[in-house]
């Protein structure tokens, strides 16, 4: 009994870690701060590179503060990896990322 | 001919050591990746037209044309200008750029079409109220009998009044002071220019009148 409980245990805590995961994953906006991202031409590159991704409906972004601000189309995920990715092809560098949970 | 030929062999070496100091650095663009600029520039010396292309952020390379006011030479080259070092700090962007151009000059008074080269060095740093920009650089031109090579400098400082949000109007207010030492002219050794700058978006503007009344005017659009 007491394994059995404690396999019950186990995969329930497996399946919550999943659920918070895939919540992360999914959440639709996202906030990104960006080191360097300091006159109209650096936002506007950043800008039209998440604009011309699939995955995104807006962006909005925030100069005074370095974020970038994204909605996300509905279903529709972007990873962490792959923003970092599109903000370092664009010159610039990656703070961190916010996720509306 | 003897001549003729020391000559081509020159620029021959200064193109291959140019070439060799690009293969030693990092390749990288400038302008945002896939991107067009369009630049025009216009000041005491010469008006220029710059058109390049941005296949990466570290990179571009294009089309240079530029007629010299005094001389009414003609130059067409092709210019590569590229991100060396580029620090991203939260409020803070500084960058050093080089700049290569390798053409072919038109000398108006011999009539002759000639080897022209330069090679820049650019460093800014910037944030969103101040400015600050210092650039050097040596120019070589194959002269019929003697070598010409030419250095200059300039620095420039800017302050911008207000701080606007992204997507409006801005405006900077920009002090440069040039160097040329090598200028036959001596009212041009040393040059300053109070302008002022805007920018909306892709599009950079600047205005300003330099130390001998002169007219600079500058602009960029980017596609």
């Amino acid at each position: 009994m007491k394994t059995l409980i404690l396999i019950l245990s186990i995969f329930l805590t497996s399946f919550n870690f999943l659920s918070a995961d895939e919540s992360y994953e999914e959440s639709n906006e996202i906030k990104i701060h960006v080191k360097g991202m300091v006159c109209d031409f650096c936002a506007r590159s950043v800008e039209k590179t998440f604009s011309s991704t699939k995955v995104v409906e807006s962006v909005n972004v925030d100069l005074d503060d370095g974020v970038i601000e994204l909605k996300l189309k509905e279903g529709k995920t972007l990873s962490d990896e792959k923003i970092k990715k599109l903000i370092k092809a664009n010159g610039y560098a990656l703070e961190s990322i916010e996720r509306d949970e | 001919m003897i001549v003729r030929k020391i000559a081509y062999l020159k620029s021959l070496l200064f193109i291959t050591l140019f070439l060799a100091l690009f293969c030693l650095l990092e390749a990288r663009p400038i302008s945002y990746p896939n991107s067009w600029t369009f630049m025009q520039q216009h000041n005491w010396e010469k008006t220029t037209v710059h058109i390049h292309y941005s296949p990466n952020a570290k990179n571009s390379i294009g089309f240079l044309g530029a007629y010299y006011e005094e001389e009414k030479d003609r130059l067409n080259a092709l210019q590569w200008n590229h991100l060396l070092f580029r620090k991203n700090q939260k409020k803070s962007q500084a960058n050093l750029y080089s700049m290569i151009h390798l053409g072919r000059l038109e000398k108006e008074i011999s009539q002759t079409k000639i080897f022209h080269g330069a090679f820049n060095l650019s460093f800014d740093w910037e944030t969103r109220k101040h400015f600050f920009l210092y650039a050097a650089g040596i120019e070589h031109t194959d002269e019929p009998f003697t070598d010409s090579n030419t250095f200059h400098q300039k620095a420039r400082i800017g302050i911008a009044p207000y701080v606007a949000p992204y997507g409006k109007l801005h405006t900077w207010l920009m002090l440069q002071i040039e160097h040329h030492p090598d200028d036959t002219d001596s009212d041009n050794h040393i040059i300053a220019t109070p302008m002022i700058r805007f920018f909306k978006g892709d599009y950079l503007c600047e205005i300003g009148l330099n130390s001998n009344n002169q007219i600079l005017f500058n602009t960029i659009i980017r596609f």
